[in-house]
């Protein structure tokens, strides 16, 4: 037990709302992040479940009779409500899972909670504004909610269009408060994250620990650290696009108006110039944790220390400047194309350093299966098959047939549903003994597991060969050829949703039987400075710094 | 290495940091900053092109922080003399309050960071000159010519002499004749005003063991020296109105001012061995300063005068 | 695993490393504003632009 470092909490823990609402506790910010990312991943989720529903048998099955439901249409217009709103799914579950989802998870949740204690600090470099940035979420998933509900495109509800929101579409063809709301709902998010990287930037320069030199700090850390940076680089471009759009859409400029003098493909690439660095950004935090996680579980210092910081450090920067490849079929040079072709699969080299490294790490080590192990090994190898197809859509020619079919959603649900979502797993698994003092039930924990690999794996894999096959993405409906592999697809779904209800029991069970899981239930693998401290860590902890040798 | 006395630990990156914001501004050598700033401006503002506003901030704010980048960088690698002479000592790292390899690190993101920023949000021809003042000032100046030569500060001289080229091409993506008029004026004007100097604190220099002239050559072979400078340093100083750059308001105040500078060098030239007073470097040192102040203000001046003057649409 | 050494902080070490992450913050937060800028006003219409 770390006495020493335990700060008398008795007389400093707030209570109640202020302890809750007016925190400027780094832990019980990470644990709001948390909550949050778990009720928005449910929202999201349950929109994929609902589209899934919709896809398992061709026709419109599902759709007509929700928007129905939802907005007391009738008929035929609720046929076309019912279109409408699929699209609207379409482009909210990105946005949900993306901002809502994996980012307040990741950086909010575990990075807030586990990045100061790691660097040895008592607290992020700005506590107040840490809770800035997580309650300026609320209202941003409000205004993206409440947008379900206004006129979007002439006689329909919400926002279509997909997650990038490309104009014209995005401008004129949704003429309705739906889409301001997004706009205002990204913006808000985006300032969120931006206070966030700002905070965290600070926090990793300048509040580490006597001895705790860069090349000391936690893998986890340096993937926080190089996300930060991707954040403070690429949001603010965003920000201009989309605002940009607002004065499109509102006061009469003409960024992306043709008309006017403009170009939508300027959004495009600006969107993506934001939105490259921004996969990066869901990806990286997991790369820290499987590292942490690899390293305790095979008993094994990480192999190639230097390597796996640099490595992140490349991908980020290159991250940068291969934007386009999400634009090959818009009409740039050819010139252009082949520029972002070499530069797009440069970036697979450090990410190959990386895998080859867990890898590395595992070999002749003394690896037990413990749940986080078994996720982290999980997305090792997803993740790697996520990462290849990619480096196929790296290439233009490829691209050109396969762009917006259900390839590249296979290829980003891959490095995403089965990367970056098993990385949250795993962090979740690892993480929750320390932050709760309640260790889980191995049983459930591992049957969530498996019966999320075969869900996922059954959802998407078949999903390459409905895109080779042709099936363009963000369709309602399909032609009878596409039936079988869109069945099985769906299938997989209700799986995955099956699966989320057993860790949520997993979860309330932990709970319930209050087992006490002790300062650090991995044992001599566990080398990073949290596991030093009880289980919970104390409401202040590092008052005094500890000295890293 | 120096400790402050107070009880910080030293043991190589164990210590807690007692350095403020203010001991890392210090670093960036504020004095020396100001003026690149004021003849960056001037660079910028006697372009031919005129720009955003805002951009132009970034540019000059880019140009200041790249500028003091260098001299963090600076302070790093002559940490040990700067401890031994006089007018340097209390800079932050002699003092112990900033480490030299924080000095390094601190110095080495501010160039990146400067440098991108100019290039993305200007141009990159502006970055590429940004990022080799940096470097030479850096690594040819410090690292390499200011131990080894006399010549140190005619050559590394150059370093001072870009940002008004810099500001130039932040306007305009190009380097035009005039912005390397502007260039030479300060090329020119360096080894006088820094010489001036070495000669009332050559003690201090002889004991860092840096070569500067008078320690070198003598004291006489400086003077004259000096004075040569002087004799090119003056038509330079006009040579934008010789050749129609500007009005006849800056070819009078430079002629003057360069008038001026001759004067004060030739009672240099005059100075006595004997004389370790040495009023008249001092007196010169001090007139450098002005000179180059006044006769950037009055190039400014000038270029501001000239576009308002200028008839619409030309 | 041996308990770490702990190291106290003086008053003037947290004043001085509080003056240095509000530096730090600020400076970041300029960056910010400078590209968010940068963006929109790159590609406002040249009269606005001057001739860049």
């Amino acid at each position: 037990m770390a006495g020493a470092a335990v700060h008398s909490d008795h007389e400093h823990k707030p209570r109640g709302l202020v302890r809750w609402l007016f925190s400027t506790n780094h832990k019980d910010i990470g644990t709001l992040y948390l909550i949050f990312a778990i009720i928005a991943g449910l929202i999201g989720g349950f929109m994929s479940v609902m589209m899934r529903w919709e896809l398992a048998e061709p026709g419109i099955q599902i759709f007509h009779g929700l928007a129905s439901l939802v907005y007391g249409v009738e008929g035929d217009a609720a046929i076309d409500a019912g279109k409408q709103l699929y699209n609207v799914f379409t482009t909210m579950h990105g946005l949900i899972m993306i901002f809502f989802m994996v980012m307040p998870a990741l950086i909010g949740g575990f990075a807030n909670w586990m990045v100061p204690i790691m660097i040895g600090a008592p607290d992020m470099a700005f506590p107040r504004m840490n809770n800035i940035s997580f309650w300026l979420l609320i209202p941003a998933f409000l205004l993206l909610l409440i947008s379900f509900f206004v006129p979007g495109p002439a006689g329909g509800w919400g926002v279509g269009g997909g997650w990038t929101m490309y104009p014209p579409f995005a401008t004129s063809g949704q003429p309705g408060p739906a889409m301001d709301l997004a706009i205002l709902s990204v913006h808000i998010a985006g300032a969120s994250s931006i206070l966030g990287a700002i905070n965290f930037i600070t926090t990793i320069f300048n509040m580490r620990a006597p001895g705790m030199t860069m090349h000391k700090m936690p893998l986890f850390a340096w993937a926080v650290l190089i996300t930060a940076f991707l954040l403070l680089l690429s949001l603010p471009v965003l920000a201009g696009a989309i605002t940009m759009m607002l004065t499109d859409r509102n006061f009469g400029t003409a960024f992306f108006v043709p008309e006017g003098g403009g170009d939508p493909i300027l959004y495009q690439h600006l969107f993506w110039f934001f939105g490259h660095p921004e996969v990066y950004i869901l990806i990286l935090p997991g790369f820290g944790i499987v590292s942490h996680i690899v390293s305790t579980f095979s008993r094994k210092p990480i192999f190639g220390y230097l390597g796996m910081a640099y490595a992140m450090v490349a991908i980020g920067a290159v991250g940068f400047v291969v934007w386009a490849h999400h634009m090959y079929t818009t009409g740039i040079s050819l010139d252009t194309q082949r520029y972002f072709v070499f530069a797009t699969m440069v970036i697979a080299v450090p990410t190959g350093v990386k895998v080859f490294s867990w890898i590395a790490t595992m070999w002749g080590g003394s690896i037990s299966f413990k749940p986080p192990m078994v996720w982290s090994i999980g997305f090792i190898f997803l993740f790697t098959v996520g990462g290849v197809t990619g480096v196929q859509l790296a290439n233009a020619g490829f691209d050109r047939s396969v762009h917006d079919t259900y390839y590249v959603v296979a290829h980003f649900h891959y490095v995403l549903s089965l990367g970056a979502v098993f990385a949250i797993f795993a962090a979740w698994y690892y993480w929750f003994p320390k932050m709760t003092g309640y260790m889980y039930s191995p049983a459930i924990a591992h049957a969530h597991f498996w019966i999320t690999f075969i869900g996922v794996n059954l959802i998407f894999f078949p999903q390459h060969f409905l895109g080779l096959a042709g099936m363009p993405r963000r369709y309602i409906d399909y032609p009878d050829a596409f039936a079988g592999w869109n069945h099985v697809s769906s299938i997989g779904s209700y799986i995955s949703a099956f699966a989320v209800l057993v860790f949520l029991y997993g979860v309330f069970e932990a709970f319930s039987k209050k087992r006490v899981a002790g300062a650090n239930p991995w044992g001599e693998g566990a080398t990073t400075l949290e596991w030093q401290l009880p289980s919970p860590p104390p409401y202040h902890q590092w008052v005094d710094l500890p000295r890293v040798k | 290495m120096a400790l402050a006395e107070k009880n910080i630990l030293n043991d190589g990156g164990i210590r807690m940091s007692e350095a403020t914001a203010g001991d890392f501004i210090a670093l960036l050598k504020p004095r020396v900053m100001s003026l690149v700033v004021f003849t960056a401006i001037v660079g910028l503002v006697a372009a031919p092109v005129s720009i955003n506003p805002f951009i132009a901030v970034v540019a000059i704010l880019a140009i200041a922080i790249g500028a003091g980048a260098s001299g963090a960088l600076n302070m790093w690698y002559d940490a040990d003399i700067d401890r031994v002479m006089t007018r340097t000592i209390k800079r932050p790292v002699p003092s112990g309050r900033v480490l030299p390899g924080e000095a390094l690190a601190f110095g080495l993101v501010l160039s990146v960071l400067s440098v991108m920023t100019i290039g993305l949000v200007v141009n990159w021809l502006s970055a590429a000159l940004l990022a080799f003042t940096i470097f030479f000032y850096a690594v040819v100046y410090t690292m390499w010519l200011k131990r080894w030569t006399p010549q140190n500060i005619v050559i590394g001289g150059a370093a001072g002499a870009f940002p008004p080229m810099i500001g130039w091409a932040a306007a305009t993506d190009s380097i035009g004749l005039e912005s390397i008029i502007l260039f030479l004026i300060i090329f020119l004007w360096t080894p006088p005003h820094f010489w001036a100097l070495a000669l009332f604190k050559s003690g201090d220099y002889e004991r860092a063991g840096i070569p500067m002239m008078p320690n070198v050559a003598g004291e006489a072979s400086t003077r004259r020296q000096i004075f040569a400078y002087s004799l090119l340093v003056a038509p330079v100083g006009a040579l934008p109105w010789f050749l129609g750059y500007t009005t006849p308001f800056y070819g009078i105040v430079s002629i003057l001012l360069g008038i001026g500078f001759v004067w004060y060098a030739l009672q240099v030239l005059r100075m006595p061995d004997s004389d370790r007073a040495m009023k008249p470097a001092k007196g010169l040192f001090g007139y450098s300063l002005l000179y180059l102040s006044v006769i950037f203000a009055a190039y400014l001046a000038d270029s501001i005068i000239e576009r308002a003057l200028a008839v619409p649409g030309v | 695993m041996t308990e770490p050494e702990l190291v106290t902080l003086t008053e003037a070490q947290k004043k001085a490393r509080r003056s240095r992450s509000v530096a730090i913050g600020v400076g970041l937060a300029v960056l910010v504003v400078i590209f968010y800028v940068t963006t929109i006003i790159k590609f406002v219409p040249s009269f606005l632009n001057g001739a860049s």
